[in-house]
């Protein structure tokens, strides 16, 4: 029998946490903008998926509730505080500071300010799949959306994105 | 979004927030935060009717880590019951303030309370017109420690920049990069020369390059409002010279105070501050660095706009200057607005907007 079928609910939060907070904590972050927010999303997400481990029961669906928690959680906490990241596009480049000096930092801001500049359902998918790295199938589960809509959220970010991400060689 | 749609620019994004990703850190021990709200010895979880406990020890918990537990879990506490400096009817403009240069008017009466002290904190706020955030400034009502020696100074500046890291803005429009969980170590002054200690959270929270440099002034600017006679301040965390600030290169020169225009949003309204509630005729009262030193202003009600005007500063652009108007109106919930109206368009640039109540 598969170890990980024994887990008791705090086993479960202890062996996930070891494996993915980090990488969760980063997902929100890329989401949220603000790392403490983000970290107090994932610990909310942990929170709720130990209430939630006695229908999971499976490190695999434990792992997805997560997922989906933390996007709820970071929409939510977006939509809560009302100063969301308004830069415009073109804001990472004018202003970029003289600590950065790498051309390479430079556009990867350029970009991350591009994306945070997306309505949220495109950010969220683009991160989902660029970032985290999941399937379209996963991506609609993890957002509660459909797959089409996944497409058409990921269609619409990249076209958004383009200027920003093809200006350069 | 299938496989084959992968091209170079799907290749720039991933690497882009891979490289994004890979700045963000957690923060201290976030496994034992979680063991601790679900309660180890509750391992099916907190029966519905101790939800609130729960959140309320969440709260405390957030920022265990020692002995200063307690102290910052009452100050977490004390925040709860922190309220907004009334509106200051003293404030009388910058000519009647010792050090005009650098502090904005509207400066409220001390606090009766002698335990409490009002200070000025530095918030960053979004303007519509400007790239990215500027500063604003808001009183706070905060805890003060008993002491009425010389120490009182650096006391003054250590409740600044406590209420400054634990206290969310008072406008919901406003902002702060820095984490609640920054501690203040210790501060020491020499001269116009000012050390701050702070704990590991003020290295560590990450924000973008923009938004740490303007924390840093924000730093600065809360600091020396406290005490006008600071003209420098040097960071510490965990009593060393950091590597980074908020997730930055930290500066390796003490931080002095950037040009007012190059981080203050341009108009503000000083009073009355955002959720007031005032008497049918009163005062708004602003700060601005317009041009021809000509403020505009609107009251709001419904959607509606029931007032509009003009107030003269004291000083156009590029100098700030303190206007006022007086105002009467019904009794009801009203937005206050003011804003420099471009020559060019007539549009409204850089709008500060207040929510405040009639009564």
């Amino acid at each position: 029998m598969d170890a990980t079928a024994t887990w008791n609910a705090d086993e479960a939060v202890t062996e996930l946490y070891a494996a993915h907070y980090r990488r969760l904590v980063r997902l929100a972050a890329l989401l949220l903008r603000d790392v403490r927010v983000a970290e107090e999303v994932v610990q909310d997400s942990f929170v709720a998926m130990h209430r939630a481990w006695q229908r999971l029961h499976d490190p695999n669906k434990a792992l997805s509730y997560l997922r989906q928690s933390v996007v709820n959680r970071s929409r939510s906490a977006l939509r809560r505080r009302s100063v969301e990241d308004r830069h415009a596009p073109t804001a990472a480049l004018a202003t970029a500071s003289a600590e950065q000096g790498a051309l390479g930092i430079l556009d990867q801001q350029e970009i991350v300010t591009a994306l945070r500049a997306l309505p949220i359902r495109q950010r969220e998918t683009l991160v989902l799949r660029y970032y985290v790295g999941l399937s379209e199938a996963e991506i609609a589960t993890a957002m509660g959306i459909s797959r089409g809509a996944v497409k058409s959220h990921a269609a619409r970010g990249m076209t958004a994105l383009r200027s920003v991400l093809e200006q350069r060689p | 979004m299938s496989e084959h749609e992968e091209g170079p620019a799907a290749a720039r994004l991933r690497a882009a927030l891979h490289a994004e990703a890979e700045r963000v850190n957690p923060v201290g021990n976030g496994l034992t935060h979680i063991q601790n709200r679900i309660g180890q010895r509750h391992p099916r979880g907190w029966p519905l009717g101790l939800r609130p406990f729960a959140i309320a020890a969440s709260a405390v918990l957030l920022v265990s880590g020692g002995a200063v537990v307690t102290l910052v879990a009452l100050h977490r506490n004390e925040q709860t019951e922190l309220r907004i400096a009334a509106a200051p009817d003293d404030a009388k403009g910058p000519s009647s303030e010792s050090n005009e240069a650098s502090s904005p008017p509207g400066k409220p009466a001390d606090s009766a309370s002698p335990d409490k002290a009002t200070v000025p904190v530095y918030f960053l706020g979004e303007t519509e017109t400007r790239n990215g955030p500027q500063l604003y400034r808001e009183f706070h009502q905060a805890q003060q420690g008993s002491s009425r020696s010389s120490e009182l100074s650096t006391d003054k500046l250590k409740t600044t920049l406590t209420t400054m890291f634990t206290t969310e803005p008072a406008d919901p429009d406003l902002d702060n990069p820095w984490s609640p969980r920054t501690q203040v170590l210790g501060v020491n002054r020499a001269g116009d020369l000012v050390t701050v200690d702070l704990s590991q959270e003020a290295s560590t929270t990450t924000v973008d390059s923009k938004t740490a440099q303007l924390g840093l002034q924000q730093l600065v600017y809360s600091v020396s409002a406290a005490d006008e006679s600071v003209r420098q301040v040097r960071v510490l965390v965990e009593g060393e010279e950091p590597e980074t600030l908020l997730g930055q290169p930290a500066p390796n020169q003490p931080l002095t105070r950037a040009p007012r225009l190059d981080v203050q949003a341009p108009v503000w309204i000083v009073a009355p501050q955002h959720g007031d509630t005032v008497s049918q005729t009163f005062t708004m009262r602003g700060w601005s660095a317009v041009f021809e030193a000509t403020v505009s202003w609107e009251v709001v009600r419904d959607g509606k706009v029931v007032k509009e005007g003009f107030a003269q500063a004291e000083r156009g652009a590029p100098e700030f200057g303190a206007w006022q108007q007086k105002l009467t109106l019904e009794p009801g919930r009203y937005e206050l607005r003011a804003f420099e109206e471009s020559a060019e368009d007539g549009s409204h640039l850089f709008i500060d907007t207040k929510t405040i109540t009639v009564e």
